[in-house]
């Protein structure tokens, strides 16, 4: 009988062996699996939380950025209604010059200014409807013979000219004129305007 | 005779036993590798949950630095606006002066 137990026991012990090794090869499958898994797993999370931080990020700065321009805006607007402000009082100041006592000075320096950039032997002046009474041919003619050394001949246009105040100086074939009206010279001198009162107002101590 | 018969008796009743602990190894070897997959999931899904967890958390203080941000932009350009409004004021009447003269060639 001890043959066949020990043939017994060779068949349990090898069968001892097989179950261990077909348990051990599933656990060691599952640690693996498990490890594998887990790693997988935390780069998912990295990851997850990576793109939060990047979007988090961007979207903090577009709203940074959005706010300043925001900002800037505000401080562009209320510069621009300050310098509206001024710019429209003194239009209002220019347009009453003609119920100044020197209004004929600033007829007389328009004319001149015209005169002096037009450079012809003959020009027609053309004043607001009932202020050419202000000023006559005559001195008009003097002044700009002392400016600019050249005698010329001014007459005065028949039709007046639509404006508050001013003159518009211009050659009788009426090819070249300057509009030397407050109205025209507000139109011109807009940029000039804008930059002479911005530095005024806005400029940093 | 019959103890020959009684040998193969014992030796093949310890192989249906050890064919018997073999298949229900196998069994449990299944079920262990089964068992893996569910296993792979929670791991998975708890992770991903840990993950917007800490994204939200993330997002809540991008949000407070947000605040944070336009409180300082806004405190800035008050700031700004005032310093504006100030100097706006003090030299309306020499900017106007300013214009005037320009309109009217004075300069």
């Amino acid at each position: 009988m001890s043959g066949v137990n020990g043939i017994v026991e060779m068949i349990e012990r090898k069968t001892s062996e097989k179950v261990e090794e077909i348990i051990k090869k599933a656990e060691d499958y599952k640690a693996k699996r498990i490890a594998k898994a887990e790693e997988e797993a935390e780069r998912r999370k990295q990851s997850i939380i990576d793109e939060a931080r990047r979007e988090a990020q961007a979207l903090l700065k577009r709203y940074e950025a959005s706010a300043k321009l925001r900002a800037k805006h505000r401080v562009l607007e209320l510069k621009s209604k300050i310098m509206t402000e001024v710019l429209d009082e003194a239009v209002e100041k220019a347009k009453q010059v003609r119920t100044q006592p020197d209004y004929k000075v600033f007829l007389t320096r328009m004319v001149v200014e015209g005169a002096d950039a037009l450079e012809a032997p003959e020009m027609e002046l053309a004043f607001p409807a009932g202020q050419e009474k202000v000023v006559s041919i005559s001195e008009l003619t003097k002044a700009v013979k002392k400016s600019t050394g050249r005698d010329v001949k001014l007459t005065l246009s028949k039709e007046p000219v639509n404006a508050s105040a001013g003159v518009v100086v211009r050659t009788p074939d009426n090819r070249r004129w300057v509009d030397n009206t407050v109205e025209a010279r507000v139109q011109r001198l807009e940029n000039q305007l804008r930059d002479a009162v911005s530095r005024i107002l806005f400029r940093q101590k | 005779m019959e103890e020959r018969d009684d040998t193969m008796d014992r030796i093949h009743e310890a192989e249906v036993a050890a064919q018997k602990r073999i298949e229900k190894a196998e069994t449990k070897a299944r079920q262990i590798r089964d068992s893996v997959e569910a296993e792979v999931r929670r791991i998975t899904t708890r992770a991903e949950d840990e993950g917007r967890e800490e994204a939200a958390r993330i997002r809540a203080e991008i949000e407070r630095q947000r605040e944070e941000a336009v409180k300082a932009i806004e405190k800035d350009t008050q700031k700004r606006i005032s310093e504006i409004e100030a100097l706006g004021r003090e030299k309306h009447g020499q900017a106007v002066e300013t214009a005037l003269k320009m309109i009217l060639g004075e300069e």
